[in-house]
């Protein structure tokens, strides 16, 4: 094991080693969030990154007191640096996107990786992501999602973070297909 | 933390010590607020239907679509949108026409024709569902879900439509000039095409999209008379 990333560890939680370990994923599962939040393209690895330094400089005998602080501190400066902000993988990513954005209708149909990648959700999330971009206006785009919600017994809040994960899911399924084709 | 909260953070429209309170604030929850995500999404989606004030779009444009991973996001949204919803940008749409009106008149009607004949076709051949929940219901002479036992559809469906087969009384010799009436929770009813039949039953859908939770019923007429009632309810399942 890693000497810094034991000595992390050890410093989460030193009785508990499982504890530690649970510790650790619910900080980079935090530092994910943040990364894509600020628009990292490898927010695992952006992660990795900060948790592998922040080890580095407790091992140092860095004095933590807030150890979430310390490395969104850490998070901060990665981003400063600009750290593999553009990876090759979205690279490849965007060159599929801005070749659909100037294709035509027919290349738009022969290439529609969204489209396939719409079709292997189940019926059920197809249904859902219908009914949510039946997308109206206004005012009456929120009462459309308030009933949608009603129907399915969540709240607006619920649904909401339901659909955007599909969509994530979409994103990656799309990523991954037009990887494949370049 | 309000959605009007993060779009500032994400459009950086926050002070550097405000977005620096935002970002430990996210932090200090037990895990990175699923929020955050649903409200980027949501301004990316403003973005694309032209909804952003013109400061917004402006800095949207120059302090969020800094990033290859971000202007993908973006892009993806917009194949999402053309593939599932169609949008309908606000000012595109003038624009678009004042240009129209200003070209020679025999291309633009010839245009106009196209595009209603487009129309036509997309209202009269609507695309027929592929996969379907079968259900059989018996007939009831009451005109309410009493007698009978009533079947219970569970939503949102796992298919495209609801295909529901209808049994005929068992005495009837005449088994031709039936329609179907369909009505709604709302109490609106309307003709329900009959999709196939035979002695026993016949065949009506309805698409998934259009059932909410309720009580429907349906009405069935031999050559104008009703002749009996089906109760079906549809109620939302909760995953």
């Amino acid at each position: 094991m890693n000497q810094h990333f034991s000595r992390l560890l050890t410093f989460l939680c030193a009785d508990d080693p499982d504890e530690a370990g649970r510790r650790y994923l619910r900080l980079h599962q935090k530092l994910e969030g943040y990364f894509r939040t600020r628009g990292v393209a490898d927010t695992s690895a952006a992660a990795d990154e900060t948790l592998d330094r922040a080890g580095r400089r407790i091992a140092e005998g860095t004095d933590v007191p807030n150890v979430d602080n310390f490395c969104l501190g850490i998070a901060r400066f990665i981003i400063k640096e600009g750290w593999r902000l553009n990876t090759r993988e979205s690279t490849a990513f965007l060159q599929f996107l801005e070749q659909h954005e100037h294709a035509t209708a027919e290349q738009i149909d022969r290439f529609s990786f969204m489209k396939t990648c719409f079709e292997e959700l189940p019926q059920y999330d197809r249904n859902l992501l219908n009914s949510y971009c039946a997308a109206l206006r206004g005012q009456a785009r929120a009462k459309h999602r308030r009933e949608l919600a009603e129907n399915l017994g969540v709240t607006v809040s619920a649904l909401r973070i339901r659909v955007t994960r599909l969509r994530q899911g979409l994103e990656d399924c799309l990523k991954k297909l037009s990887r494949n084709y370049w | 933390m309000t959605d009007e909260r993060i779009i500032a953070y994400l459009l950086e429209e926050l002070t550097q010590q405000e977005s620096e309170q935002f970002e430990e604030q996210c932090f200090a929850h037990n895990e990175w607020p699923d929020q955050l995500d649903a409200a980027e999404q949501e301004l990316i989606d403003a973005y694309l239907r032209n909804e952003l004030t013109s400061d917004r779009k402006r800095r949207f444009q120059e302090r969020y679509l800094t990033t290859d991973a971000r202007k993908a996001r973006v892009l993806a949204a917009r194949t999402l949108h053309e593939t599932l919803c169609p949008v309908q940008p606000k000012s595109i749409w003038p624009e678009w026409l004042r240009a129209f009106m200003q070209r020679p008149l025999i291309p633009q009607t010839a245009i106009a024709m196209l595009v209603l004949a487009a129309v036509v076709i997309v209202i009269l051949i609507p695309r027929s569902p592929r996969t379907f929940t079968k259900i059989e219901l018996e007939m009831s002479s009451s005109d309410r879900a009493t007698g009978v036992q009533t079947k219970i559809v569970s939503l949102p469906l796992s298919t495209e439509a609801l295909e529901i087969h209808l049994k005929l009384p068992e005495q009837s010799a005449d088994t031709t000039g039936y329609s179907v009436q369909w009505v709604d929770t709302n109490g609106k009813s309307r003709e329900l095409k009959i999709d196939s039949q035979d002695a026993q039953s016949l065949v009506v859908s309805i698409p998934a999209n259009q059932l909410t939770p309720g009580q429907y019923l349906l009405r069935l007429f031999q050559k104008g008379d009703v002749i009996g009632n089906y109760f079906v309810n549809a109620e939302a399942l909760n995953r």
